[in-house]
């Protein structure tokens, strides 16, 4: 089954598919409540009860919204995801498309001309051959025939991607602490109030701080990645690893001389010479000894490179340390405040 | 019709009349029979089934749509005719339609049985010859150059036309030497360069392209670059004396001559294509390498969805621009228009579906890793075989392995532990058909079968997407 290719935005920065997101307008949403309070508030004396109430419902959803992204990406890396389980045979999706050709084809010789009983006949197809939760179909105008019909097939995305996801995260993100301020009218005269709105202060910053991340390290990396990727770093250094070992084989001193040699950081030409010297004690010829150092100072070389692209790659990860931890102690007093709440 | 009586009926046809008593004995065991209605559809233009159809009883229309939007008739099919063998041979979509017109009765020959018996001489020679004739025929009517052109004319170019097969690496036409004819590619791609301070490529030709004409639009006599076959290409050869004829009575073959010798593509976009081997590709998997955060989700979400849990992206690739953007090439299958993989596989375990995907036939697999060295892209991978590490996301760091001073060791240790765990997993696998192979062909199978392609759609930055290969490098008009 052959599946349209859905228009995709153009490579480009992170921060411009963000700011294109329509995931603003759960942030507009999400501050409609507070903005509404505040322009109509005169009228709504002694309503703030109501005020409280959909502040605290609406932060609360927002981070379980939120928290459910970061549920997401990980079950999808696991085989337990349900969409996972919706594969249908490719037989099954062969015979709809051939069955869709036949469909085509009649749309062509003119045999249907109502939108409406094309998208009925299409959608049985699916239907009847089990695939309609694999397959959307949309029915689009012929542009290169006037009042005619083209039928469409595009995967299904059941859950939505995981990129759309993350831009709701981000958005509830920034909306969430806001509306904590409002819940807590802007008083930290409890524990409580203290703790909160520290943490989600404290949870939009680093996540803040984690995008800005997200946003500049690719680049620098890919700059220094320019000349040899991680992965191919690490595929040159495995195979530079086995080279050695094949020529080194069981010789022990000769094994340890390059052993030293390798686990240096740096392949200085002093060091090269004394494992070049070591190696033709341990009973290699002349020639097989600097073979056998080139191979080690290139393994030392790429081990150097694999190590300095390491420590930028890890500045992908690291922020969540600050950004993880008083997430789920957030979510957790956000709990206890709800249960707190409702049995006081 | 009783078994003997059917198989009787077909060794009357001149087709299987002169296959070996063992071809005709694969034949009657592994064909399959088909019966169709009137108006049922047997073959669509554009579709790729590599099944090759005899026709034993009933009558069948054949036509194809012109690019003009005509429809042509091609004649009638009946009993002891066949159709399907422009797909079987080359791997290229139909070009032509087939409905039947009457209660029909099929034969069957899927790829792996097409092919031994194409193994036989009279048989391929005999499929070889209509081969020449229909493709020419349907070339001559779909070909740019010649659309417009009378039928006459036409006629005299099909009297005088040849179909000519050069396998890859094959020199069509020298730097240099006489110019015998003007060169219609049918299918596959030619690459045109031109000698001086090394080779110089010049252009890439496709399927309904066609090189040449400037001899006969400036009179030069000899070739000014060296053409080669990318890949096995069918070639339509119309000698310079028809040329010439059918230029001198026909203004129309003038213009559309001249037409065809101002479609030169843009040599940054050639050169670009060329080098990453774009230029025969579909459909590419790209990498923003400015959106990539390296979170290894599309890797592991590929092992998820794989029974085998090996994964079939690597994020290994050539890396291009996209304007000032890298992007990576991902090894992801392109499904190619000529899939060299599927010409290499001697077992039929390559096969396109109706949609022009190509796919595996695990049962078919036996690991020897013909299709892996025939693909022009490094996509295809055996397995086991020495693990790249991405499969089990060795790159990735856990977050505990970020602190400082352990962190390193740690990520280290497991490191090591997985890359043991990998080779320890490199055994001796069985294919579906419950037979011990030692390894086994794989690619990316476009999540077959499910919702998305699931690199694609976890992907919480949009870093990974399908694109057309040509749209990376095509300037905006």
């Amino acid at each position: 089954m052959a599946l349209s290719i859905p228009d995709s935005p153009d490579f480009g920065p992170l921060h411009r598919s963000l700011l294109k997101s329509k995931a603003w307008v759960i942030f507009l949403a999400f501050l409609s409540v507070p903005a509404l309070w505040f322009v109509f508030r005169a009228q709504l004396v002694g309503c703030e009860r109501y005020f409280l109430l959909a502040t605290g419902v609406l932060a609360a959803a927002g981070y379980l919204l939120a928290a459910l992204y970061a549920l997401r990406k990980f079950i999808h890396r696991t085989p337990f995801a349900h969409e996972f389980a919706m594969r249908v045979p490719g037989t099954s999706l062969d015979q709809a498309e051939i069955e869709l050709g036949v469909l085509r084809r009649e749309i062509s010789e003119g045999k249907h001309s109502n939108r409406g009983a094309i998208v009925r006949a299409a959608n049985a197809i699916a239907k009847k051959n089990g695939v309609h939760k694999v397959i959307a179909l949309r029915v689009v105008a012929d542009d290169d025939e006037p009042g005619g019909f083209g039928v469409q097939t595009l995967p299904r995305n059941p859950l939505g991607k995981t990129a759309r996801w993350f831009e709701t995260h981000f958005f509830l993100g920034l909306a969430c602490p806001i509306l904590v301020l409002f819940h807590g009218q802007g008083s930290l005269d409890s524990t409580m109030a203290i703790a909160l709105n520290t943490l989600a202060v404290i949870v939009t910053v680093t996540g803040l701080f984690g995008l800005m991340l997200w946003l500049k390290t690719p680049t620098i990396l890919t700059r220094l990645e320019s000349d040899l990727s991680t992965e191919e770093a690490f595929v040159l250094s495995r195979s530079l690893q086995r080279q050695l070992n094949t020529r080194v084989g069981e010789n022990a001193a000769a094994r340890s001389a390059v052993e030293s040699f390798v686990a240096r950081k740096q392949a200085t030409r002093d060091r090269a010479e004394t494992t070049r010297q070591d190696l033709e004690q341990a009973g290699f010829a002349a020639a097989d000894a600097q073979d056998v150092t080139v191979l080690a100072a290139q393994l030392v070389s790429v081990k150097a490179t694999l190590s300095r692209l390491d420590r930028v790659r890890r500045r992908l990860t690291t922020w969540k340390y600050v950004h993880i931890p008083p997430a789920v102690l957030l979510m957790a007093l956000v709990a206890i405040h709800i249960v707190s709440v409702f049995w006081y | 019709m009783n078994e003997d009586r059917f198989l009787t009926a077909l060794r009357r046809f001149p087709l299987f009349a002169t296959l070996s008593d063992h071809g005709f004995q694969q034949l009657a065991t592994h064909h399959q029979k088909e019966v169709v209605e009137a108006g049922a559809s047997l073959l669509s233009q554009g579709d790729y089934r590599d099944r090759f159809c005899v026709l034993v009883s009933g009558v069948a229309s054949s036509f194809m749509v012109e690019p003009s939007g005509q429809r042509a008739d091609l004649g009638t099919i009946g009993p002891g005719d066949y159709f399907g063998e422009l797909c079987a041979v080359s791997g290229q979509p139909s070009s032509s339609s087939v409905i039947a017109e009457s209660h029909c009765t099929m034969i069957v020959l899927e790829q792996p049985l097409f092919r031994m018996l194409y193994a036989e001489p009279d048989f391929a020679e005999l499929i070889d010859g209509s081969y020449r004739d229909r493709a020419l025929t349907l070339h001559l009517r779909a070909a740019p150059l010649l659309s417009g052109l009378e039928t006459s004319d036409l006629d005299l170019i099909r009297a005088n036309a040849e179909l000519e097969v050069f396998p890859k690496g094959t020199t069509i036409a020298h730097e240099g030497a006489p110019v015998g004819a003007l060169f219609l590619v049918r299918s596959g791609a030619v690459k045109s360069t031109r000698s001086g301070s090394g080779e110089q490529v010049t252009g890439y030709f496709m399927a309904n392209s066609s090189f040449g004409e400037r001899a006969f639009l400036d009179g030069s006599h000899t070739w000014t670059e060296t053409y080669v076959a990318m890949a096995k290409t069918d070639i339509v050869r119309i000698d310079r004396a028809t040329t010439d004829q059918v230029l001198a009575r026909s203004p129309k073959a003038m213009e559309l001559l001249h037409e065809a010798a101002g479609r030169i593509f843009e040599q940054d976009e050639l050169e670009v294509m060329g080098h990453n081997q774009s230029v025969k590709g579909g459909d590419a998997l790209a990498i923003d390498m400015h959106r990539c955060i390296r979170c290894n989700v599309c890797v592991e979400s590929c092992v998820a969805v794989h029974e085998d849990r090996v994964p079939r992206l690597s994020k290994r690739g050539h890396r291009v621009y996209a304007g000032d953007v890298p992007v990576t090439l991902a090894t992801s299958c392109y499904h190619c228009d000529i899939p060299e993989c599927m010409l290499a596989c001697g077992f039929g375990a390559i096969r396109r579906d109706s949609q022009g995907m190509v796919r595996f036939v695990e049962a078919n697999c036996i690991g020897c890793g013909s299709c892996s060295m025939a693909c022009p892209y490094g996509v295809i991978r055996m397995t086991p075989a020495p693990g790249s590490g991405e499969r089990r996301g060795v790159l990735k760091h856990k977050l505990w392995e970020t602190l400082p001073l352990v962190g390193p060791r740690m990520y280290e240790r497991r490191q090591q532990k997985l890359i043991e765990q990998e080779q320890k997993s490199d055994e001796p696998i069985v294919n579906a058909q419950g037979i011990p192979v030692t390894a086994k062909a794989i690619k990316c199978d476009r999540c077959e079968g499910l919702p998305f392609e699931a690199c694609v759609y976890n992907c919480p930055t949009e870093a990974i997407r399908r694109v057309d290969p040509g749209s990376l490098f095509r300037k905006p008009v």
